[in-house]
């Protein structure tokens, strides 16, 4: 579905991804691990078009998207789920959702997606007519995972969506990614918590300094000694 | 006291002119992070334009006004697209100084075209004034607030709610997470400038027939509307609207109060007070839209 072949990536000077490769099936969940500045937001960056590759191709269902804008590839059915939130603090909520559905037309799609939404989040319905701004960290952190479930994506990329949130609400965002895992969306996780993300994921790629180092299935990857003593802590 | 409203609504009149311009550039420097120099130049254009449709052409005055919005519009579109497009990428005062080259560059074009005599683009409606008590206001004067006014309400209406108006919020508020969405802010910016200079256009038209059009009539007009947008707060909608009412009303007590020398003067003395007294303009938070 997905796939990166020798993709390197420059901020200026700064050779942040180094002939990365990586693939991703249709209806698998992956994650990407590393330390902080290992290129893994960097990765995500790539693929939704905020950065051009210099050298190596990114491709998604065959097609080349390397050098492609970022309203293309939304509209080709990849979403971002930012690092940070990145809601729009003075829209409200609906407003919000109705602009992570901007490339779509068809009414009553969207009408069965915002009660989606708000059937796994109804939170958000009670709150549908205040500013994201006023909202709970956790709740602009759902609101984030609803935007991007509005455009309908083929591809739901996530980044960092436990950072800065309660290990309460850590439990409950993984159990919304697996859901949406379950009922069919590709997945593809950053996580800087290596043990939420190996728990969910089907396979693994762990990158350091924008390489990557280690790549599998969750399971071997969890029994990795260099993995267990560097992400896990053990 | 009869005296107190007339100048009152003569402030308004004038202060709904300078809201219109106001919004404008606040919009563009907010959206777009451009500091534009040319506002007024597109203000005098519009001026311009009516004069060259209604008194040289003869068609009637309120098509002229339209005719020149809609050119104007897609005259800022244009300009957006072959000049400030390719700098977006630059810091602040590239682009800001590309716009001081297009206000020299437009303002000597008019000279060119229409010489620098000033020129009376006549009376669009009949001059009788109608009474109310002891106030009398031209039909023109409230045809000019009105159409301000209700300028000033369909931007916001637009930005409110429509999709598009909604896009261009959140590009204002996030413009990377706005890309994200699939929102294309190229587009956004183009808009954004496009309407900004139909709007300071259609204000060159509306005060054209009280006033005298003349290609260098831009320079005091950019600078008010630099205060309105100061006053207000940068990139701040609802400030710039307030801050061009209150320029407007207080130019004209000033006026007829103190002298009318310090006209120009009261613009420059309310930035400085608000800058003292509430930096981020009067609505206290800097950024703010629709």
């Amino acid at each position: 579905m997905l796939q990166l072949t020798d993709v390197d990536v420059y901020y200026g000077q700064i050779h942040a991804l180094k002939s990365v490769s990586l693939r991703i099936e249709q209806g698998e969940l992956v994650t990407l691990v590393g330390a902080n500045g290992a290129g893994k937001s960097t990765t995500l960056k790539t693929i939704s078009g905020i950065l051009h590759p210099r050298n190596g191709r990114v491709t998604f269902f065959g097609e080349d998207i390397g050098t492609k804008s970022m309203e293309y590839i939304v509209r080709l059915g990849i979403a971002q789920c930012p690092e940070g939130r990145r809601v729009f603090p003075d829209l409200t909520v609906l407003e919000n959702l109705r602009m992570g559905a901007y490339t779509r037309r068809e009414k009553t799609e969207i009408k069965q997606d915002f009660d989606e939404v708000f059937s796994l989040f109804p939170i958000l319905n009670e709150r549908k007519h205040q500013s994201a701004g006023s909202l709970s960290g956790g709740e602009q952190q759902m609101l984030a995972i609803g935007r991007a479930m509005m455009s309908r994506p083929r591809l739901m990329m996530f980044d960092e969506p436990s950072l800065g949130l309660a290990p309460l609400l850590v439990d409950r965002m993984a159990e919304v990614i697996s859901l949406l895992h379950e009922r069919g969306t590709t997945i593809l996780l950053v996580e800087q918590n290596a043990e939420m993300a190996l728990s969910l994921a089907d396979r693994v790629y762990v990158l350091e300094t924008g390489k990557v180092v280690l790549e599998g299935p969750s399971q071997d990857v969890l029994h990795n000694e260099h993995v267990r003593s560097a992400y896990l802590g053990k | 006291m009869a005296e107190f409203l007339q100048h009152l609504l003569n402030g308004l009149m004038i202060g709904g002119i300078y809201a219109l311009m106001g919004i404008g550039l606040t919009l563009i420097f907010g959206i777009m992070n451009v500091v534009n120099f040319a506002h007024g130049e597109f203000y005098m254009l519009g001026a311009f334009g009516v004069l060259t449709l209604f008194t040289f052409m003869g068609v009637p005055y309120v098509l002229s006004l339209a005719l020149t919005a809609l050119f104007f519009f897609f005259f800022g579109g244009v300009i957006q697209r072959l000049i400030l497009h390719p700098l977006r990428n630059q810091s602040v005062e590239v682009p800001m100084l590309a716009t001081i080259g297009l206000s020299i560059f437009l303002a000597n074009m008019a000279l060119i075209i229409w010489d620098p005599t000033p020129k009376d683009i006549g009376l669009p409606f009949p001059l009788k004034a109608v009474q109310l008590g002891p106030i009398s206001l031209t039909p023109i004067r409230v045809f000019v607030f009105f159409t301000a006014l209700g300028l000033i309400v369909a931007s916001h209406l637009f930005l409110k709610h429509t999709t598009l108006g909604t896009a261009i919020r959140a590009t204002f508020q996030d413009r990377e997470a706005a890309a994200l969405m699939g929102i294309n802010t190229n587009l956004i910016n183009m808009v954004t400038f496009a309407w900004g200079t139909a709007l300071a256009a259609v204000a060159g038209g509306l005060l054209g027939p009280i006033f005298q059009v003349f290609p260098t009539m831009g320079a005091a007009t950019s600078s008010k509307s630099f205060a309105v947008v100061i006053a207000g707060g940068l990139g701040n909608f609802p400030g710039a609207i307030l801050a061009g009412l209150l320029l407007g009303i207080a130019e004209s007590l000033g006026a007829g109060y103190i002298s009318s020398g310090y006209r120009d003067a009261i613009a420059f003395i309310m930035i400085i007070v608000v800058l003292i007294f509430r930096p981020t303009g009067l609505l206290g938070k800097s950024r703010r839209l629709g």
